[in-house]
């Protein structure tokens, strides 16, 4: 049995007011992602499917945290 | 001599860019048309042999297969800048995804430049090492863990007097959970609050990843429309908790 304590608290209640509709799975999500940064690299305006994936990234950890250190690499094969 | 140019592939990917594979002789050339705001531009050509390289035989391949190992360790290395996690090599994280590499080839669509596809592999690989080195000691018993109390503090507003809409809103949280919520779902909530990513408690629990992104996030639905059918938006809320 655990106490939640404030923060975590804090946590759960933004899980729940920032959850949006999401059609697709992490998988899903890995397919797509290296066209994504490729777009987000170029500053490019994603598309309709694309924003899917934005949308996937805003609510999974995983996926996001898996992005970030994709546009880390990329940027640092760019420089 | 004039190139050959034969077209043996076209397609339009899901992000509206067009993707052409042409061949001059033995070259392979991509070139990538990306339509932006209604003009249709070529914005990468890519003289893009990795395929054909590392399917080739012997110094060919194996010079390949050194060039990609170089530009992995450099981007790996980068990731782990940014990522905190249990401590692995990247040698050995390059090892791993070279493997992987030369195993999916085929599954390589060209959506991205190759480069870019090896990388996303390299560093999902790196950041799954480094999420099940920093949680390999998690148990099961916390895992299984799915009886949430809430901290008395959590009812006190910014200035430690008790707010009675944060009140109002906790004891709803509370029954939400309880009733509306299946056990599952508790626990995938529970272990994520505590910091486990979804990744780690699916490999745990014996599931899959993508499954318990769903656990986790149907709850998260769950819970939303509760507190709407309550007359509670997100606004609401919001405003009293973040
Ligand atoms: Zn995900």
């Amino acid at each position: 049995m655990t106490v939640l304590s404030v923060e975590q608290i804090h946590t759960l209640m933004g899980l729940v007011v920032t959850t949006e509709p999401d059609q697709i799975t992490c998988d899903d999500c890995f397919g797509q992602i290296g066209e994504f940064a490729e777009y987000t690299l170029a500053k490019h305006d994603p598309s309709e499917s694309m924003r899917v994936i934005r949308r996937h990234l805003e609510q999974c950890p995983c996926c996001k945290a898996e992005y970030r250190g994709l546009l880390d690499a990329l940027y640092e094969l760019q420089a | 001599m004039q190139p050959l140019l034969c077209v043996f592939f076209y397609r339009e990917s899901l992000s509206g860019c067009l993707s052409v594979a042409t061949t001059e002789a033995s070259a392979c050339v991509w070139l990538r048309m990306t339509k932006i705001k209604g003009e249709v531009s070529v914005a990468t050509v890519e003289q893009d042999r990795w395929i054909e390289r590392l399917r080739a035989d012997d110094h060919v391949r194996d010079k390949a297969i050194g060039e990609l190992r170089e530009i992995l360790l450099r981007g790996v290395k980068a990731a782990f800048r940014s990522h905190s996690g249990g401590k692995i090599s990247a040698e050995d994280v390059v090892q791993d995804t070279l493997i992987k590499i030369l195993e999916s080839l085929g599954s390589f669509q060209g959506r991205s430049k190759f480069t870019t596809w090896a990388m996303t592999i390299a560093v999902r690989t790196a950041i799954g090492q480094m999420r099940r080195q920093r949680f390999k000691d998690v148990s099961m018993s916390d895992l299984l863990d799915n009886n949430m109390l809430f901290e008395p503090m959590s009812a006190l507003g910014e200035n430690g007097q008790v707010n009675s809409e944060k009140i109002s809103i906790l004891k709803m949280l509370r029954k939400f959970i309880d009733e509306n919520l299946t056990e599952k779902q508790r626990g995938a909530m529970h272990s994520l609050l505590n910091g486990i990513p979804v990744e780690v408690y699916a490999e745990k629990t014996g599931s899959n990843r993508n499954a318990v992104y769903k656990l986790v996030h149907d709850a998260r639905v769950k819970l939303r429309r509760s507190f709407e059918e309550v007359g509670y938006t997100a606004e609401d809320i919001d405003s009293v908790f973040v």
